[in-house]
């Protein structure tokens, strides 16, 4: 079972998928999800170490699969750290080549002495703006080689993440977004349901509150269901062909649950995707997971919010309903018979998602790609050279005369294909410069709206001191771009011809004691071609001896969006 | 929290063979083999261990295990 001990099959190495189920089933479904398909693959094992109160979602699995206790509820300290080390030791036996995580990094797995030095990944579906803050302020998000977020590009937008976390998420490089993904039922596992609960053709109302642990002691689940009886008695007198299938989930701890003429009483069903697909109406609380899987269907939907952990279930359903039509209800008998009423007379829905099968294939390229990462290597000091030209020397000219070593500075006002250019924010403001993510701090850019050049696609703001002004930081403060704006200080240098070694000798004193460095050096407004031509040998001469890489925009914008998820 | 004998009621949770206790605040409590026998048990595809389960003072922690069915 070790990476070394690898009785039958020919995957020899284990990938490690690390998930704990607290109230819902979502994270372990996608977990097994995940499993199923490296396990497809070939290549490598997958094993799921999972932390659940439930053993269900796992009764029909075929991965290799260890069960924990929710750590953080068992019952004596002693008991906890006994896990931990029981843990610790298998991990460490294991010896994983990559270990996914899902959603809510977890204190405990970053301190294990057998994960440190792993490729970690995080696998994270739709979380609300303010917890995603809460998790990236933290600092949680910074242990990861990469994080995948199930989330379209547009969807993530529409979740109101701050300036900070879009800049994170969009630049930092450390993210992707592979879209939101669930089982998909097969047309017979459709057909199984719909044979198994509606064998005469019922109409089917599929109520399913999650895995029925409840969020708040607010009997939640307990309301949902009895106001589901009570429309279903009501509706069982009139129509004779409606099915109703409570689904309660294996923690529903409400009142007990009485099947009648026209329901349906299951605390689990392991075909909930194929039943949901074979509903009419689908009376959910809209957890990620239960409500991707509905949205594959055709079923119409009923949403019924409740508090939830780090979801904003209430913004996310009228999300939902806007886009896919239904209703938002209350766990309400009125409110919900209502709205089941209104989804029986709709005809089935047409707008549905389609199976993401790219973007589980994206994320098991991820993890493979993992698996296999070439040895770690430290990484060069990196400085982002601005070269402003002397007046009367066009960028063009400067481009043309720089040595080799410098072909990777940005010139200021340079236009060139393929390049974003370096310019002022009035530039970008007049629209006389088009597509430059990083611009020059200057006395015009506390006149603008901070958004108005994060929607020219501007990302990051260059200081020409040593510190980004206070006045600067206040404005974008009270004025937060969405994505935000990213802030770098520089050294300003002003060279002079004979004297490059003034430019080596500041260079090395800054970046001997830090890994990164912004400079902008405005060559000599006294110097002829042949000087200037000089002046920049000797600097790319001096700057290709030393253990120093050029840093592209890109990379300049990425080094500054990965400081946005080191702790506050 | 769901009494876990309730959850047990019906067809939800898999069939599950006790496999072994381990009584942690004893002297002779062995992680390492405990450990060993997790990892033994996860031989095969399919194979499902349980610890999840321990006493009302967190005092033994049993090992529970289903072995995925036999080939007809």
């Amino acid at each position: 079972m070790t990476n070394v001990d690898h009785p039958g099959g020919g995957e020899t190495r284990n990938v490690v998928i690390l998930v704990k189920n607290g109230i819902g089933f979502g994270h372990i479904r996608r977990a097994l999800v995940i499993a199923e398909a490296i396990r497809a693959r070939g290549v490598l094992r997958p094993i799921v170490i999972s932390q659940a109160s439930s053993l269900a979602l796992f009764r029909d699995s075929t991965v290799r699969v260890v069960n924990f206790p929710l750590l953080h509820r068992v019952a004596s300290a002693v008991a906890e750290d006994c896990y931990i080390s029981i843990l610790d030791r298998v991990l460490d036996r294991l010896d994983p080549v990559a270990v996914i995580e899902d959603t809510y990094p977890d204190q405990r797995y970053r301190d294990l002495a057998a994960l440190a030095g792993r490729q970690r990944l995080l696998i994270m579906r739709r979380l609300d703006g303010e917890s995603f803050d809460r998790l990236r302020e933290s600092g949680r998000l910074v242990g990861y080689q990469h994080i995948m977020i199930a989330q379209s590009l547009d969807e993530f937008l529409q979740e109101g993440h701050s300036g900070e976390s879009l800049a994170a998420v969009l630049s930092s490089g450390k993210f992707s977004l592979a879209g939101n993904f669930c089982q998909v039922p097969t047309a017979r596992q459709t057909a199984d349901a719909r044979a198994r609960y509606a064998p005469h053709g019922e109409a089917l109302v599929v109520v399913n509150g999650g895995a029925g642990g409840d969020q708040a002691h607010d009997g939640y689940g307990d309301r949902l269901f009895e106001a589901c009886r009570i429309t279903a008695g009501k509706i069982g007198s009139a129509h004779g062909r409606v099915r109703f299938v409570f689904v309660s989930g294996p923690y529903y701890a409400g009142r007990p649950l009485a099947g009648s003429s026209n329901i349906t009483i299951t605390r689990f069903e392991p075909n909930l995707a194929g039943l949901l697909a074979a509903a009419h109406v689908a009376v959910l609380k809209p957890g990620n997971n239960v409500l991707s899987e509905a949205l594959l269907g055709r079923a119409n939907l009923v949403l019924v919010p409740d508090a939830s952990f780090m979801e904003d279930l209430d913004h996310h359903a009228a999300r939902v309903v806007a886009a896919y039509g239904g209703k938002v209800a209350p766990p309400d008998p009125e409110a919900i018979e209502a709205a089941i009423r209104y989804g029986l007379a709709q005809p089935p829905r047409e707008r549905r998602t389609q199976p993401n099968l790219a973007g589980i294939a994206r994320i098991i390229d991820a993890i493979h790609a993992s698996a296999q990462s070439p040895p770690p290597a430290l990484a060069s000091k990196l400085l982002f050279l601005v070269l402003r030209p002397p007046a009367g020397f066009s960028p063009a000219a400067l481009r043309r005369i720089l040595p080799a070593s410098l072909t990777a500075a940005a010139i200021l006002h340079e236009e060139r294909a393929g390049v974003r250019p370096i310019t002022t924010a009035q530039e970008v403001l007049t629209g006389k410069v088009t597509g430059a993510s990083i611009v020059m701090i200057d006395q015009s850019l506390l006149d603008a709206d901070p958004q108005s050049l994060a929607d020219r696609g501007v990302r990051l703001l260059l200081s020409e001191t040593s510190s980004v002004a206070p006045a600067v930081q206040r404005w974008l403060r009270l004025r937060p771009a969405r994505p935000a704006l990213l802030c770098a200080a520089s050294v300003a240098i002003q060279a002079v011809a004979g004297r490059e070694r003034l430019f080596e000798q500041q260079i090395a004193d800054k970046l001997n004691t830090r890994s990164a460095l912004c400079s902008v050096v405005s060559l000599p407004e006294t110097g002829d071609e042949p000087s200037t031509a000089r002046y920049l040998r000797t600097i790319g001469d001096w700057l290709a001896a030393q253990p120093i890489r050029l840093a592209s925009p890109e990379t300049l914008i990425a080094t500054g969006a990965l400081r946005l998820l080191e702790p506050v | 929290m769901t009494d876990r004998n309730e959850l047990e009621q019906g067809d939800a949770e898999p069939i599950m063979t006790v496999i072994c206790e381990m009584h942690i605040r004893r002297a002779e409590s062995d992680v390492a083999s405990f450990v060993e026998r997790i990892l033994s048990g996860l031989a095969s595809d399919g194979s499902l261990i349980d610890i999840a389960e321990h006493d009302t003072r967190g005092t033994v922690i049993r090992m529970r295990a289903r072995q995925p069915a036999s080939p007809e």
